[in-house]
């Protein structure tokens, strides 16, 4: 009777166990000992260098340009995908004609692959033909038809921003869609009877209960961006001149692009590091500032 | 009081409207765009066209290997969701058993979800490539299957505990094994846990660009993503082709989309939402 327990867990947990282990958790760690390493990914010998790659890391230009550009993208995003997806739940949350038709239209590029989207504003924005050339032609406004949003330093890093928002802001909609629907509607009945407008009832009703949804929208949102590679590397590469460069595209260069696996790897190690921190602290900020009901 | 009432009302409908045009219509102009023949979208990007065509689809299908970037992804993404629901809704059964490190090896497997792809894709890379399985589909395949376990095991884990006991001993006293119990007791009510699961792995891997980017090179094996992406490099585009190619990647998931926008939108904030 034991063993033929001990043998279906055996036949049950086997083949997940085997694969996950094998193509997350070894990688994963294995990633701690390369890490130390100068290996190129090709020699088939390499050597022991200490923490001179974390050493390297810390005086490289590029890392502390991407880690400032990716704080600056990460938050940019967060703030404004929250803030409208909030906006709009709120909104979406009544009885209005249509509401399911806006839900859905709010949501669809959710599904739409990064690539696609990526490509369709390189369209919009394409100085030569783009739409947005034609609209800044049609109301007379020369200077701005002519910029080349994704191909200037000033502007590249906030164009893809601005694309990452378009993208997943009915995807976090959805979410405090969700948490919306689960405030009881006495809750507003009573704040009304204590002379409540929408602007109070907002601030200490919907906002306090539906706490949990933020937690989960903020913290998603930052891990997300925070690892942010598929838009960047179609819409501008990084460039120009690493304006747009972000640490998830600085890791695919340094590795993929000038071979150097040792030093891409402690690079994302400390990308691992920054996010498990971030998260951690985050979840337990926005835990205390959940309301029981 | 009324007044104001209808006034923010139909504020909210200007606000919905104009923001929906702003969603609606950059995609619209990549569907309206790949009709156009090629002459004419120089001379009038934006405007509708004059003649309709179907030519840029049939371009892209065959002069630009289309049909194979297609069938490569359809097959990557079959195989990869169905081992992915397989072996997850397998595990995560037996992790209900309760047996002594059950809930550990629960834990083993969700560590997964937070560790960031950038944190394993070069170590992955060397893996494959001494386990001579970089550059195939079997490798690509295993490693979605891998990536996308540890939210699958969490959602049937989620479900399955939800089953009670007594059907799974009613079915074991007709002399049911465990793996005849698993089979034709517990998969086939758990049908909208495993549609909610296949839509979210299925979608993952369908639209996903990075691990094939990094893990095949050989163009025969790519994906439509790939093959979107070197279509544009290494050509001067034929910008209403390019926009053919773009809408048979996204027409089948929008397609879905508009048939079953419950499941959908349930699959993908499941790993978000409890319940």
């Amino acid at each position: 009777m034991k063993l033929r327990r001990a043998m279906n867990i055996f036949i049950f947990l086997a083949p997940a166990t085997f694969i996950y282990t094998l193509f997350v958790m070894v990688p994963s760690i294995s990633g701690l000992y390369y890490s130390f390493t100068d290996w190129d990914g090709i020699s088939p010998s390499f050597n022991l260098i200490g923490a001179a790659n974390f050493q390297e890391i810390f005086q490289d230009r590029l890392f502390y340009k991407s880690l400032r550009n990716s704080v600056i993208f990460t938050a940019i995003v967060v703030v404004f995908k929250n803030v409208l997806a909030l906006f709009f739940a709120v909104l979406l949350d009544r009885k209005l004609k249509l509401t399911g038709f806006f839900r859905s239209v709010f949501f669809l590029p959710a599904i739409i692959s990064a690539i696609v989207v990526a490509y369709t504003w390189v369209t919009i924005f394409n100085p030569v033909f783009g739409f947005w050339q034609v609209l800044f032609q049609a109301i007379g406004w020369e200077s701005a038809a002519k910029y080349d949003l994704l191909g200037s330093t000033a502007t590249s890093l906030y164009a893809v921003a601005f694309v990452s928002v378009w993208q997943t802001m009915g995807y976090a909609m959805v979410i405090y869609l969700a948490g919306l629907q689960t405030i009881p509607g006495e809750l507003y009945e009573s704040a009304e009877m204590d002379g409540a407008g929408r602007w109070r009832k907002f601030v200490h009703v919907t906002f306090p209960l539906v706490a949990p949804a933020v937690t989960i929208n903020l913290i998603l949102s930052t891990i997300n961006a925070f690892k942010e590679f598929d838009l960047v590397y179609i819409l501008t590469g990084g460039g120009p001149f690493d304006s747009s460069q972000v640490i998830g595209t600085a890791i695919y260069k340094v590795a993929f692009e000038t071979n150097q696996f040792g030093y891409g790897i402690a690079m994302s190690l400390i990308l691992f590091f920054i996010i498990a921190m971030i998260s951690l602290g985050q979840l337990w900020y926005l835990k205390k500032r959940e309301v029981e009901y | 009081m009324a007044v104001a009432d209808r006034i923010v009302r139909l504020l909210a409908y200007v606000l919905l409207s104009v923001t929906s045009l702003v969603i609606l219509y950059p995609i619209a102009i990549i569907f309206i765009s790949s009709l156009k023949p090629g002459k004419e979208f120089m001379a009038d990007p934006f405007g509708l066209p004059k003649s309709w065509t179907l030519q840029n689809y049939v371009s892209a299908w065959e002069n630009a290997e289309f049909s194979t970037y297609f069938g490569n992804s359809f097959v990557i993404t079959a195989a990869s969701v169905l081992f992915t629901v397989l072996f997850g809704s397998m595990a995560s059964y037996a992790l209900n058993w309760n047996f002594r490190g059950s809930r550990q090896w629960f834990s083993y497997f969700l560590l997964g979800i937070m560790i960031p792809i950038q944190a394993k894709i070069i170590t992955l890379f060397i893996l494959l490539k001494q386990l001579g399985i970089i550059n195939t589909h079997f490798g690509l395949i295993l490693v979605f299957v891998a990536f996308d376990l540890p939210l699958s095991i969490f959602i049937f884990f989620g479900f399955f505990k939800t089953i009670p006991m007594e059907l799974k001993d009613a079915a074991q006293l007709d002399g049911c094994s465990e793996v005849g119990t698993f089979w034709r007791i517990i998969m086939p009510i758990s049908r909208p846990i495993i549609s909610t699961v296949v839509i979210l792995t299925g979608l993952h891997v369908w639209n996903s660009f990075f691990l094939p980017l990094i893990l095949l090179q050989d163009r025969k094996l790519f994906p439509i993503t790939l093959g979107l992406q070197r279509l544009k490099g290494e050509f001067s585009v034929d910008w209403p082709m390019f926009f053919a190619a773009m809408v048979m990647l996204m027409i089948p998931i929008i397609v879905l989309f508009v048939l079953m926008q419950k499941q959908f939108i349930k699959g993908l904030t499941s790993g978000a939402v409890k319940g």
